[in-house]
């Protein structure tokens, strides 16, 4: 029962819950980081581990955590475990500590984090919550990194750091800007609800 | 450099030029959410202010205060958050004994507060720009200001696009972001126009 | 037990949250707090190696691996201890020759900006700059963070004089021009102006060594 409840949750949420063209959650970072790759998948890692501790620890605690101070425990144990990412960091690759400056910090705000610790940690066994942990992440960082992809390449004509583009290609400033994030985020969700989830779903509008 | 700023461009550039949802793009997720309504809108963007401004200034006295003395720097996202968040807890309370109409017409948002990016990366830029105690009450008041002035904008523009014909797949979060895009645009005309040296 | 009045339950209840959030803070504080320790003689190391390869690209020198940085910077590089922002005096193994490398700091669009400018004086008596190195800087990634890009600092390498900026790419060979970054311009502006205030306290300083003399 176990096995195929989570089965279902990984599936989920890396399609028809997906955090971030569903259930509209962790756009903040998902427009900040996406101009390039490296920080992207830097962010995307840190945050599966993140998302993923914070739901297990506030899983084995759910018994114990008192309901005034709920969400201030969350936002204490998402916290510890931020910090933790950013230690380490610091310490094993300062170069791309320097590059993610406070984007770091603000994983501890990333509404999914505190989306799956209130929706699935506070009501499940850890082995579920860890489960819905990271498959939300995982869900969250192939849209993140597909935007990513796209956003680099004709905002400065790079893949990963390295020039791809034939000489006398003209960089679209704009994808490397704010508008260029949001119009990307946009796009790819049409795309998705377009020709995947509204398909799926029998053509049923959904808004 | 931060000592040469005047708290008046601080609070411009924290409005218009680097407006911390339309430059920064914190603060996202309350902003797609609670951005159909403007009655709605103002309400919540009016409580950001002040939660914002309040704690941008909490922080600073506690990091400068307490923290950078005892060399626990490293913490400052635990106290940070905490105090976000015990702030946030003391404005619902005051609201519901207030102005229980407010406090219905607010319902989830209010706790959303704490987790706002925005609220808790306003604090962080601070510290990073290393802000004095009046550039830190301008720039988490100006924060809030641009914050509030994106959402009501939002808001103001999806109440007219009630009636407009959105293509399929662009429904609600989709068109709010296109939206936001074409006002991000807007907003990077602001650049350049204060001097910030 | 399970017959507590209201009043001792709702106090237990009390009592019991302000216990559960205490240990819980004092556990994971301490957790962080440990691992803080663990690793910051790494941070300061990391440290130290950043700034020991910023003096050389500042310097004009090729790449050294990590290994080779404390040892160079012990033999080769001067600290002024008294001066107001710190200042190292670089020596070329080849000729011995002093190359003076300064921190300065200026506003860029988000933050500081904080750059290590090495300045040397050519055959012809004329400071020039000999490169520089980004110790610090806030700006947006993908376009004012730029100035981290090999390309950037080597363009400086023999330019003095006070800076104009011309399009990214133009690379032109007149020493007072330098190439600026598409879609960045506060933050090249803000490196030129920290460039030149640097070039022109270089210029007074050896106008008064030539009164001087």
């Amino acid at each position: 029962m176990a096995r195929s409840r989570s089965a279902k949750i990984f599936r989920e949420n890396m399609g028809t819950n997906n955090p971030v063209f569903v259930q509209v959650l962790g756009i903040c970072s998902t427009l900040a980081v996406t101009n390039v790759l490296k920080n992207t998948v830097v962010m995307c890692l840190g945050l599966v581990f993140a998302v993923s501790m914070t739901s297990v620890t506030i899983s084995a605690l759910r018994k114990g955590i008192p309901s005034q101070v709920r969400m201030i425990v969350e936002l204490l144990v998402a916290a510890c475990y931020v910090i933790m990412i950013d230690i380490g960091i610091k310490a094993y690759a300062p170069d791309i500590s320097k590059q993610l400056g406070p984007y770091v910090g603000l994983i501890i705000t990333n509404c999914i984090l505190m989306g799956r610790a209130e929706a699935c940690a506070l009501t499940s066994p850890p082995w579920i919550a860890f489960v819905d942990g990271i498959s939300s992440t995982l869900g969250y960082s192939y849209v993140l990194m597909t935007i990513a992809v796209v956003r680099e390449l004709l905002g400065s004509g790079t893949f990963w750091g390295i020039s791809v583009m034939p000489p006398g290609w003209v960089n679209w400033s704009i994808m490397v800007m704010a508008p260029g994030g949001f119009f990307m985020l946009a796009i790819f969700m049409w795309i998705i609800k377009k020709f995947w989830l509204i398909p799926a779903q029998g053509g049923a509008t959904n808004a | 450099m931060p000592d040469t700023l005047s708290w008046f461009t601080v609070l411009f550039a924290a409005v218009f030029t680097n407006n911390i949802l339309l430059t920064n793009y914190l603060g996202m997720c309350s902003f797609l959410g609670a951005s159909r309504e403007l009655k709605t809108a103002t309400g919540l963007g009016s409580a950001v202010i002040f939660v914002m401004t309040t704690t941008s200034v909490l922080n600073w006295v506690v990091y400068y205060g307490i923290l950078k003395k005892l060399g626990l720097e490293h913490l400052r996202f635990i106290v940070f958050i905490v105090i976000i968040a015990a702030f946030t807890q003391i404005v619902e309370m005051i609201i519901d004994r207030v102005s229980a109409r407010l406090y219905a017409a607010l319902g989830i948002f209010l706790p959303l507060i704490a987790v706002n990016c925005a609220v808790m990366g306003a604090s962080l830029f601070m510290i990073i720009r290393e802000y004095t105690f009046i550039q830190s009450l301008a720039y988490g008041f100006g924060s809030g200001v641009g914050w509030t002035l994106a959402i009501m904008a939002m808001a103001g523009i999806r109440e007219k696009m009630v009636r407009a014909r959105v293509p399929q797949g662009l429904e609600g979060a989709g068109i709010a972001l296109i939206i936001a895009g074409i006002m991000a645009l807007a907003f990077t005309g602001f650049n350049g126009m204060m001097n910030i040296s | 037990m399970s017959s507590d009045s209201p009043a001792r339950k709702k106090l237990k209840e009390r009592a019991w949250t302000i216990f559960f959030t205490l240990a819980i803070t004092l556990v994971f504080g301490a957790t962080v707090s440990a691992l803080h320790v663990a690793t910051q003689e790494r941070v300061a190391q990391n440290e130290k190696l950043f700034l020991q390869r910023a003096l050389r690209q500042a310097a004009g020198l090729p790449k050294l691996p990590d290994a080779g940085l404390p040892e160079w910077f012990a033999n080769s590089v001067t600290v002024d201890a008294g001066a107001l922002r710190p200042r190292y005096t670089v020596r070329l193994e080849e000729d011995g020759k002093p190359v003076l490398v300064v921190e300065r700091s200026g506003a860029g669009l988000w933050g500081t900006i904080r750059l290590a400018v090495g300045i040397a004086a050519d055959d012809d008596g004329i400071s020039k700059l000999t490169g520089i190195a980004v110790l610090e800087q806030g700006e947006t990634p993908g376009l004012g963070a730029r100035i981290d890009e090999p390309w950037y600092a080597e363009q400086m390498r023999g330019k003095h004089g006070t800076l104009k900026r011309m399009p990214e790419g133009t690379r032109s060979e007149r020493p007072d021009e330098i190439d600026g970054i598409t879609g960045a311009t506060i933050t090249a502006v803000a490196v030129q102006e920290i460039l030149n205030r640097v070039l022109a306290e270089q210029d007074s300083a050896d106008a008064e060594q030539r009164r001087a003399d």
